[in-house]
């Protein structure tokens, strides 16, 4: 069990695990050992019989089983506190997007995308917030009367700002309590992802890549305002106080629609953007690449050594460390051996890893896909191959 | 329906943020907290 | 008169203002060159496919090939023979997303290419259960069923559903597809055949229709 620390051991700790990390990014030393980080989604609620229907809708429920989460298995950093799924929020605008079930225990997005193709310009010229204020949230929630729409946001703004008192909590408490640091202090989105994650869905993007795409580029520049302006008021002043790995993060999701055509037209000019931004200021930034990245990478080879890191969710891990050597690989663990495996073969991988990944002290041991459902994760396979790494002086 | 006609920026913005934050908020933070209300109300994944 | 050559080369370059000038022009004309303008987008398809294996295309265009080829159906559908393109029988196959899977876009972009490929595809959607799946296979006299899924989850319901097949005593090829899919998945689910990508799911298909 890894319990609660004093104030003292948790202001050790927290900058011992960040220094760890850093000795890996920045190829400071070999480090002392691998840093472990956990990529588990929701898992961490069925790993403790917690409903989802219950421990998405109640903040409290979903603290403690953070904590307790991190008392069994001793992560250095964990990639999600179940934050990335705002649930309750979502369901106070009166038409829910998630379907959550308890047997067996899913969470899936039902979506509707309300932005049609003759809206683009309207984007281009008013902004994402003033668009989706006047265009899209009464036509995609079916609000009838301005009173009708306040009625939500008054609701849903109470649920954001419980949302938001949630994260700075649980970020506290692991920094102060258990001495973990967070994985970063903040991130940048590229414009691209907005198409997929609400404004058109993954079926009209894909036809607008061919059907509109000068007005897309055109829709970035200006939803871009917003996120570059958002980044730009907080990114050049973050300073590594040892309660953080990477300075920053951005997630790609949508890009894996992208043929390396499209992604050097529609999403390359905005990351290159952010990692120049990184270089620039001598900052780290960590990619969580959500699907597979192996067709984008020439985009990456080039990119400066001892500051990016990248977690894989479906490339090889041995093929990506032989092409992205500028890049310190997180990840690559398969989940479906977790769950489907033996103590002794989890562990074999994990030896198996150390050689094919971790030649050089460069990896840092998390897993491929996210394992929120049942049977995603044997909770003694995950305790013994943690153990081992633990134990694997480098 | 009509619904792009039942908000408009100008108009009903600053009514709207006031109507709904907490009193004890700052002018800015209201602002920020407005903006985001409205961003994630469709974007999801932020 | 349409050069379907010509026809097959814009539906490969997913030129879709060309290929629904042509699809018109067919029409116009009388609709009796449908079959051959058919014949000329499944080759186009047979090309988007070999662009996506050598990595020009990628999803998002797969969706879009799907887009088109089904927009293409609807032009020439009153002029086609029977239910859709070709002359004589279609083979009949199952195709869905396994049970607490949402998932569609892969299945239905399999789906344009089965249909592309001359299959009658009997898509049962999302989230299906086994015993659906079963009760259509015996009612239909299905042989060829593709399950798809993205989630790690669908591997389970995957095997559910081979396993349900066999319990049920039908004689039917199962391919696996989607994100999840691995040799390793086809041998722990049972299934006789496994693809991540949609050329790889109809040639396989194919061979098992003609055996």
């Amino acid at each position: 069990m890894f319990e609660k620390l004093s104030k003292a051991e948790a202001e050790k700790t927290v900058k011992e695990r960040t220094e760890l990390f850093l000795d890996v990014v920045r190829k400071r030393k070999k480090p002392d050992r691998v840093p472990l980080v956990s990529n588990d989604g929701l898992w961490k609620l069925i790993d403790q019989d917690i409903k989802f229907s219950e421990g998405l809708h109640d903040y409290d429920t979903l603290h403690e089983a953070v904590c307790k989460y991190q008392e069994m298995y001793g992560f250095d950093a964990h990639a999600d506190y179940c934050v990335l799924n705002k649930v309750a929020f979502q369901e106070s605008f009166g038409k829910p997007r998630f379907i959550i079930t308890d047997e067996p225990p899913t969470l899936s997005i039902t979506d509707t995308f309300s932005m049609k193709d003759e809206d683009y310009p309207a984007l281009a010229e008013k902004g994402i917030v003033k668009f989706i204020f006047e265009d899209m949230l009464c036509r995609h929630y079916e609000y009838e009367s301005k009173e009708e729409a306040v009625e939500h946001l008054k609701k849903a703004v109470q649920e954001l700002i419980r949302y938001n008192e949630y994260c700075g909590r649980i970020y506290g408490t692991m920094v102060e309590e258990y001495g973990v640091p967070n994985l970063c202090a903040g991130g940048y989105q590229m414009p691209f992802e907005f198409f997929v994650s609400g404004l058109r869905g993954l079926k009209n993007t894909s036809l607008d890549l061919r059907r509109h795409k000068e007005e897309m580029i055109e829709a970035m520049e200006a939803i871009d305002e917003r996120l570059w302006g958002e980044f730009m008021s907080y990114a050049p002043y973050i300073e590594n106080d040892g309660t953080f790995v990477f300075d920053t993060y951005t997630c790609p999701m949508a890009y894996t629609l992208l043929s390396p055509k499209q992604f050097e037209k529609f999403y390359w000019p905005w990351m290159k953007k952010y990692f120049d931004f990184v270089a620039e200021h001598d900052q780290t930034a960590f990619i969580y690449a959500e699907g597979a990245i192996k067709n984008k990478l020439e985009f990456l080879q080039d990119l400066e050594d001892k500051r990016f890191g990248i977690l894989l969710e479906q490339d090889d891990p041995v093929e990506i460390r032989e092409k992205l050597p500028n890049f310190t690989l997180m990840g690559g663990y398969p989940t479906t051996l977790l769950g489907e495996g033996t103590v002794e073969q989890c562990v074999d991988k994990a030896k198996e890893m150390m050689e094919t990944v971790n030649y050089d002290g460069n990896w840092i041991f998390s897993f491929d896909k996210l394992a929120s459902f049942e049977g995603g994760v044997k909770r003694e396979n995950l305790l013994a191959v943690l153990d081992y790494l633990r134990s694997v002086k480098l | 329906m009509e619904y792009e006609k039942i908000l408009n920026y100008e108009r009903d913005w600053e009514e709207i943020k006031q109507a709904i934050m907490p009193e004890d908020m700052s002018d800015e933070d209201k602002e920020a907290l407005m903006s985001n209300l409205i961003v994630y109300s469709i974007i999801t994944n932020t | 008169m349409v050069d379907f050559d010509a026809l097959a080369a814009a539906m490969g370059e997913l030129d879709e203002d060309t290929v629904k000038e042509m699809l018109e022009e067919v029409m116009a004309e009388g609709g009796q060159d449908a079959e051959n303008a058919m014949k000329a987008c499944q080759k186009g398809m047979d090309t988007v496919g070999k662009y996506f294996e050598e990595g020009e295309y990628f999803v998002g265009d797969l969706i879009y090939a799907g887009e088109l080829m089904t927009d293409a159906v609807s032009i020439l559908k009153d002029a086609l023979v029977g239910d859709g393109g070709g002359s004589g029988e279609k083979t009949k196959m199952i195709l869905c997303t396994v049970k607490d899977d949402l998932h569609d876009i892969g299945k239905n972009i399999v789906r344009a290419m089965l249909e592309a490929a001359g299959f009658e595809v009997l898509d049962l959607g999302i989230d299906v259960p086994p015993e659906k799946v079963v009760e259509v296979a015996k009612a239909e006299n299905i042989r060829i069923v593709v399950l798809s899924g993205v989630l790690t989850l669908a591997l389970n319901s995957m095997k559910d559903t081979v396993e349900a097949l066999k319990a049920a005593g039908l004689d039917c090829r199962v391919l696996i597809g989607g994100a999840p899919v691995s040799e390793e998945a086809r041998v722990s689910t049972g299934a006789d055949a496994w693809a991540y990508s949609p050329q790889t799911t109809v040639a396989t298909c194919k061979a098992w229709a003609a055996e």
